[in-house]
């Protein structure tokens, strides 16, 4: 008996010992003699190169022996190879700061359950591209700390992105993660990104923008192996990938206080017997297909694990169909279960007898057993295109879909001002949100001419007027000890969601406390507004927004409300004229005053609700005056610069 | 058997080797040794890889083992043997000395890999370096000593031996306004040729010293180098060292830097020997002003001769003119007399006749002595109408002609970047101050420009204008503001960048107008915005601003980056624009270009025009191999943008070569590449233009890496150019660019066809495989005769670009192999000529058999690459 435990352990030692030898972690240099950390483990290997921006430059999934960084190269760095590469979106990240920074590094943990280390490096705060001679204050002094854990007998890891403020002010950037690799370099792969129109899947659809969960995958259908990303939901701005070579999403409402850092977390999986990806969260990963046979509809399910440890899923379907007749409909099937999850996926099958026409929409509900017991409801959908004309989700325009799936709503860090904070009504000062060309309307000028103005350094934030690649606001006080220092913000062409919508969020609870908003005009102002969801700071636009609102036309100023505090000691005996305008109306549900006309439309309205004042002026200084001779435009007035500053000061209350 | 002997031109090997007296020759070993032990001053890294061996192999039995660190060679130069230096009071200088070395290695042979730097130590800036490098593929073995030397001058201070400049081309990007009067005079005192040749009045001329304070292109003349206390000059000493292998301290797969391939080199002795003395008078160098010229122009050559005999020499300087295959015309002839151990510099021009031969020219300058040539040099220019066909950015090379600098045949300068605000605004408001340009936020000046393009004519390079189709620069705001119909959408632009921009600028005019010096233009934020050329207005603007911008600049063309004149559908205001009809706008955009094109040629009847990209995307469909081509005749549009044909043709770049390395890629596997080159060629040839490929990465550098090598060597095979430098090849000592320059008309002449099915008429009967059926041409001449040209290449090591760490050299074909060609039809004789770079530039006829069936030949050997040229006879 003893003897013959002592043969199996004989038998089985080696075996154990090559599938359970845990998590390794070393300082090496790689073939080139380039520094590198490399995280081994039963399923991954990986370097990460502290000289290339601590991203990683190699990555073997061991069940596969797939290095899928080999052929992309990271050392090419401008062929953006790697995963993990930190970029701002304000930067290009072909010339971005980080791009081939040392980060500095500390090995945290050495095995073998679990190996982790941690870089670090500080944002300078370039906008467009490093050395470009601008910096933005949201993106300096910013602490990037980048942990990767991996862990023994876990085929994945997790990366922990947590964003320190080391500055002075509150930060914003549009925190960018860039992932490069090739599956299978010469047969293809393939990204797959859940939408509310059903999962994209085609390479040219580059930006995704009505994401509806927070994952991200790039499959080799040939090879039936892959990636997926778990990221944060709510804090995505879009997905991106370069055709099907980078899996990327762009982060939103990064606000990182000096007392509150941001944290996220990125979870890779590696996958194999998968061809595709429908859906992925932390408790499994699954491909649905759907095939139509003489008499029923037939869908698999293949289940990978994720990163949590699960006992069996449930899967709970109704499939809903009739979407492009007047009646929709919904059936219910039999729910199936897997069980035993890994990293090979298990597969259940669900028939649907005397199927409806294509296409079908599946409501699906996992309900997952934890080791533990306890249960957990997840809810996703599949929309099954089938045999459907336009073979995706979309109506005979082209443009509608046949049925938007649910997007929950994000749901990102908004801090709430103190219960007592204030408007601070000692001395007078501005902030303004200069979108271009604020420099022809001469707002700064018309804002240093306040009568004891009390202007910082900081108080003009710069930017194009609307978020784009390469570009970004320079300043912006998301820090409410600095924002109810402020009588008044200015908005001078700018989208409104500019600030994103944390901002949006923030300046809403200062408009609340009384604060002056000011909105003066131009090719960015007035387009567009919050939606999917709404969001209460577009109450305080008194205009119906619209799109390409600017018309070309010499009209003249008009009709101006002449006792208004706003016209104090302004002549209007010689009213000016518009050479573009805005064609704009008001909405209707809103208090609003029209204060000054510009033909038949408004000009200057006045939307006060208690002891909050909004001005809007509908200024927009396009046009040529040397081919109007005669016509004065308003921004040549002589009284236009008294005018703006007795509209700040009058939403200040300082009029 | 080695496969390349010496490190030296043939022809300088031939210098009366067996009468060369030795003047000193180091042991290895000693060099190191103090007291019968390494010398303590040797710093200790590298003391710890140096070892004195015993060996059997050497005289003394001993040498000096080194060993290489790999991780001590990618970050810097390894020096680790230098002679004690021999005065040159105890030299016969003037003259020329064999300078050897006798050593061996252990490591890859076959490779580029980890060269081996031997020589003299020269300055260039900052850096040093030794005069050559001795690499893997040159050692037939391992462990076996190979001896390698070059010839090395000492000669007098340049204004004793009246060294003629090679004059430097200029360009605007780099260089400030603040120049203008140091280009000024320099480019005068350049044209003066008493300046030129007596270079000792600058020197003494405190007040054109001062103007010229760096005279551009010359040596530097120190003062106290008179030829008085010459002789007490600086010594001889030679050195080795590991030089750096990889530049940028990274070793990309062999884009810019290699893996290390040596693990030691032992060296036996280092030897320096005088060469025997001239019994004539020498030609030193021929060297052509112009690079290239137009037919008509004036040449100038300028020859330099040295009398080293001993005695007085006189003679003829006979200049003939090589063209095409055989074309010999003699130019000139000037009688000469030049006394023992003088120098001089002969001017002799040069009428070139409107109808002379076009394409390369070879010139050769000849001292002759009772009809027989005693001595003579010859170099190598371009003659041609259009300067596209003709278009070099120079390269590298392995030449090591002991008497001067060898030429860069780069004769096309482009000011990048050159634009007030681009397409809406080429020209600033006020030309004549400064101002910054809008793609690359220098300072330039149009009087700067003119004063650029007048030096680049007169020394026979081309200038082009950059164009971009967008609008750059704040006045991209300022012209959007008035305009903004004109522009595509908004514009990503900033009241800050305004500001930056506005204040730089004002900055830069202020202190031109007050005579201050020249304020440094800070960073800048950039911004490239479209425009939409529906508008007549703005049509308007961009070509009489071009034309202003031609008229006072006297640019040859403009390089366009990307089209511009291009109609787009919707405007800024979101209002729809134009014709609806995609193909209706691109053919509209074209008659915009043919309009913009002819009106400028009203004014320069000479103008031509060259494009990044096309209208069509056409280029995105031929770079992909799995891509049928598209029918010339469904791209009108195309068509007008290159037409023309040799004389008036345009160029069409394209940039995405630079990602061709890419391994999704299609050209990433480099037959592909060679295939697609030819293809797109062909292409553009079609439409009457020329085509340029693009640059790894922009690194126009032409590192001497396989990949490298091979990514700008397959365009010019494949009928393209190349916008960078051509790197040196293993087999070849004077380098491609010189070999393009001379053979330009057998790779770039539009009227040669590519011969698509060229391997079916074609045989080359070598066990090896090489390249030759995708890149095949043809053309009829006007006598009746027809022509292949058949380029023949040895192909890469590896399937696909960078992924070569040691940077292998493909193996030499070192037998005659066999070529069969099939006679076309109507044909019955031919003759053969080899167009080979390799080890020098030259066009060698081939004995042939013809008939009407076939032509058989034999290629001697292949190195890298030969280019094979068929003249079928009737």
């Amino acid at each position: 008996m003893y003897r013959s435990i002592l043969l199996i352990f004989a038998l089985t030692t080696p075996l154990l010992a090559q599938q359970r030898e845990g998590a390794h972690i070393e300082e090496i240099e790689d073939q080139d003699g380039d520094p590198m950390i490399l995280l081994d483990s039963e399923y991954i290997s990986m370097y990460l190169s502290p000289d290339y921006q601590s991203m990683v430059m190699r990555f073997v999934f061991r069940p596969s022996g797939n290095d899928i960084l080999d052929e992309i190269n990271p050392k090419f760095v401008m062929a953006g190879g790697g995963l993990l590469q930190d970029n701002f979106w304000e930067q290009d990240w072909r010339y971005s700061e980080f791009r081939r920074k040392f980060y500095d590094y500390e090995i945290l943990k050495e095995g073998p359950d679990e190996v982790s280390v941690v870089f670090s490096t500080k944002s300078i705060g370039f906008i467009q591209s490093a050395d470009s001679g601008v910096y933005s204050r949201l993106l300096t002094d910013i602490r990037l700390i980048r942990k990767v854990t991996l862990k023994s007998d876990a085929p994945y890891f997790r990366f922990d992105l947590e964003l320190r403020n080391e500055g002075e002010c509150a930060k914003l950037p549009m925190m960018w993660s860039h992932n490069s690799c090739l599956i299978e370099p010469d047969l293809g792969d393939q990204v797959h990104r859940p939408s509310a129109r059903g999962v994209r899947s085609n390479p040219s659809e580059n930006y995704i923008y009505d994401y509806n969960h927070g994952w991200s995958a790039k499959i080799s259908k040939d090879r039936k192996e892959g990636l997926v990303y778990l990221m944060e939901y709510d804090y995505i701005n879009f997905m991106y990938n370069c055709g099907t070579t980078t899996e990327e999403w762009i982060y939103d409402n990064v606000l990182i206080l000096k007392s509150r850092p941001w944290k996220s977390h990125i979870y890779i999986l590696p996958v194999i017997g998968l061809t595709k990806v429908d859906y992925a969260d932390p408790w499994f990963i699954v491909e649905v297909d759907g095939e139509r046979s003489k008499n029923s509809l037939d869908f698999s399910y293949k289940v990978t694990a994720s990163y949590e440890k699960v006992s069996k899923i449930t899967f709970n379907t109704n499939v809903e169909f009739g979407h492009l007749t007047e009646k929709t409909e919904r059936r219910h099937l039999d729910p199936v279960t897997v069980e035993g999850l890994s990293v090979e996926p298990k597969e259940a099958a669900i028939s649907i007898p005397n199927p409806p026409p294509d296409p079908v929409l599946l409501n699906i509900k996992a309900y997952i057993e934890l080791p533990d017991g306890k249960l957990i409801e997840k809810q996703f959908q599949h929309f099954h295109v089938g045999n459907y004309r336009f073979k995706d989700n979309i109506r005979q325009d082209l443009k509608t879909p046949v049925v938007r799936l649910n997007r929950p709503i994000q749901n990102p860090y908004i801090p709430v001002p103190k219960e007592n904070a204030k408007i601070n009504k000692d001395g007078f000062r501005v902030f303004a949100m200069l979108g271009n060309h604020s420099t022809h309307l001469q707002l700064r000028e018309a804002i240093r001419s306040i009568p004891d103005i009390r202007l910082g350094k900081y108080d003009f934030g710069y930017s194009p007027g609307f978020v784009v690649q390469h570009n970004g606001l320079t300043d912006f006080p998301y820090d409410y000890e600095r924002l109810f220092n402020y009588r008044a913000l200015v908005f001078a062409n700018c989208q409104t969601t500019l600030p994103r919508r944390v901002g949006s969020s923030i300046v809403t609870n200062y408009l609340r406390r009384g604060g002056g908003l000011v909105f003066s005009g131009g090719d960015s102002a007035f387009r567009v507004e919050w939606d999917d969801p709404k969001h209460e700071f577009d109450d305080y636009v008194p205009f119906k927004v619209r799109p390409f609102n600017i018309k070309k036309g010499v009209l003249q100023l008009n009709s101006p409300v002449a006792e208004h505090p706003i016209f104090k000691d302004i002549d209007l005996t010689k009213l000016p004229c518009t050479l573009y305008y805005h064609d704009l109306e008001l909405k209707p549900n809103l208090p609003s005053k029209v204060l000054m006309k510009v033909g038949e439309r408004p000009f200057i309205v006045e939307l006060t609700r208690g002891e909050q004042r909004t001005i809007a002026v509908l200024s927009c200084p396009f046009g040529d005056p040397d081919v109007h001779p005669g016509k004065v435009p308003y921004w040549k007035w002589p009284e236009w610069q008294k005018l703006f500053a007795n509209i700040v000061r009058y939403a200040g209350h300082d009029l | 058997m080695r496969l390349f002997p010496f490190l030296l031109l043939a022809s300088w090997a031939t210098l009366n080797a067996e009468e060369d007296a030795p003047l000193r020759q180091f042991l290895a070993h000693e060099l190191v040794q103090k007291d019968g032990k390494l010398d303590t001053e040797i710093p200790k890294q590298i003391r710890r890889l140096m070892e004195v061996v015993e060996d059997e192999n050497t005289k003394s039995g001993k040498a000096l083992k080194m060993r290489v660190d790999k991780r001590m060679v990618r970050k810097d130069a390894i020096p680790f043997l230098k002679t004690p230096a021999i005065p040159r009071t105890e030299t016969r200088a003037p003259g020329l000395y064999r300078v050897s070395v006798r050593l061996k290695m252990e490591g890859m042979l076959n490779v580029i890999g980890t060269p081996i730097g031997f020589g003299p130590r020269s300055s260039s800036g900052r850096k040093t370096r030794l005069k050559t490098k001795i690499y893997g593929f040159e050692f037939s073995e391992q462990d076996k000593y190979h001896e390698f030397s070059f010839l090395h001058e000492i000669i007098e201070p340049d204004m004793v031996s009246k060294r003629p400049s090679i004059p430097r081309p200029q360009g605007a990007l780099g260089q400030t306004p603040w120049r203008l009067a140091g280009l000024k005079a320099q480019n005068a005192a350049y044209r003066d040729p008493d300046l030129q040749i007596n270079k000792e009045k600058i020197v003494h001329d405190q007040k054109l010293k001062k103007l010229v304070r760096k005279p551009y292109g010359w040596p530097a003349v120190g003062e106290k180098a008179s030829a008085a206390n010459w002789r007490k000059g600086s010594d001889l000493a030679i050195e080795l060292e590991f030089p750096l292998t990889s530049p940028k301290g990274d070793t990309m797969y062999g884009f810019d830097g290699v893996a290390n391939t040596l693990q030691s080199v032992t060296i036996d002795w280092i030897k320096v020997e005088e060469v025997a003395p001239d019994t004539s008078a020498t030609v030193r160098q021929v060297m052509p002003r112009k690079l290239w010229s137009r037919p008509g122009d004036t040449q100038e050559f300028i020859v330099w001769t040295h009398n080293r005999s001993g005695k007085p020499q006189a003679g003829n300087l006979v200049l003939t003119i090589e063209q095409g295959l055989n074309t010999k015309a003699q130019v000139a002839s000037k009688e000469v007399t030049i006394a023992d151990g003088d120098y001089r510099v002969d001017s002799i021009l040069w009428e070139i006749p409107k109808d002379q031969l076009m394409w390369g020219a070879r010139v050769i300058a000849s001292f002759e002595q009772e009809g027989e040539s005693r001595s003579s040099a010859d170099e190598f220019f371009s003659i041609h109408q259009n300067p596209w066909a003709v278009m070099n950015f120079g390269g590298n090379h392995r030449n090591r002609n002991p008497y001067h600098s060898p030429t860069p045949y780069r004769n096309y300068i482009e000011s990048f970047g050159v634009k007030a605000s681009d397409s809406v605004q080429p020209m600033p408001d006020d030309p004549s101050v400064p101002y910054i340009t809008g793609m690359s936020g220098y300072a330039t000046l149009i009087a700067l420009q003119k004063e650029m393009a007048d030096w680049n004519r007169y020394i026979g390079r081309s200038s082009f204008m950059y164009l971009s189709p967008l609008a750059t620069s704040y006045r991209a705001e300022l012209n959007y503001l008035k305009h903004p119909e004109w522009y595509q959408g908004r514009i990503s632009w900033t009241d800050q960048a305004h500001d930056m921009w506005v204040n730089a600028e004002n900055a830069v005019i202020d202190a031109w107008k007050n005579k201050k010096p020249g304020p440094g233009v800070p960073d800048l934020f950039h911004i490239e915005t479209s425009l939409n050329f529906n508008y007549e207005s703005l049509v308007k603007r961009t070509i009489e601003g071009s034309l202003a911008s031609i008229d006072m600049v006297g640019w040859d063309g403009i390089r366009g980056d990307g089209l511009p004149l291009a109609l787009a559908g919707r405007n800024s205001l979101g209002h729809a624009t134009g014709p609806k009809d995609g193909m209706e706008r691109k053919k509209q955009s074209a008659a915009l270009l043919r309009r913009m094109r002819s009106t400028i040629r009203k004014n320069h009847p000479n103008f031509v025009w060259g494009s990044n990209g096309d209208l069509y995307g056409v280029g995105n469909v031929l770079t992909d191999r799995r891509n049928a081509t598209p029918d010339i005749k469904q791209c009108p549009a195309f068509i007008a943008m290159f037409e023309g044909g040799n004389l008036e043709g345009g160029n069409y770049m394209d940039e995405g070569w630079m990602n061709a390395y890419m391994y999704l890629d299609t050209r990433n596997i480099i037959a592909n590449y060679l295939y697609t080159c030819r293809r797109q060629a062909d292409f553009t040839r079609q439409a009457g233009g020329f085509f340029h490929t693009f640059s790894p990465q922009r690194d126009g550098t032409g590192h001497f890496v396989q990949s490298d090598i091979y990514y700008n060597l397959l365009t010019i095979l494949a009928g393209a150019q190349y916008p960078g430098r051509y790197s040196a090849t293993p087999g070849s000592e004077t380098g491609s660019a010189q070999f393009i320059t001379r053979f330009s008309e057998f790779l770039w002449d539009i009227e040669l066809k590519w011969m698509k099915d060229a391997a079916d008429f074609i045989r080359v009967d070598t066990d090896k495989e090489v390249w030759y059926e995708d890149t095949v041409v043809w053309k009829d001449l006007p006598d009746g005769r027809r022509r292949y040209v058949i380029p023949i290449i040895n192909p890469p090591t590896m399937e696909r670009f960078y992924k070569d760490r040691f940077s292998e050299v493909a193996e030499p074909i070192k037998e005659p192999f066999e070529v069969e060609v099939e006679t076309p039809e109507g044909f019955e004789d031919a003759d053969v000529w080899m167009l080979t770079a390799e080890p020098h530039t030259a066009a060698i006829k081939l004995d042939a058999e013809a008939d009407d069936a076939a032509v058989v030949f034999e290629v001697p050997e292949l190195i890298i690459y030969r280019v094979i040229v068929i003249e079928f006879k009737k």
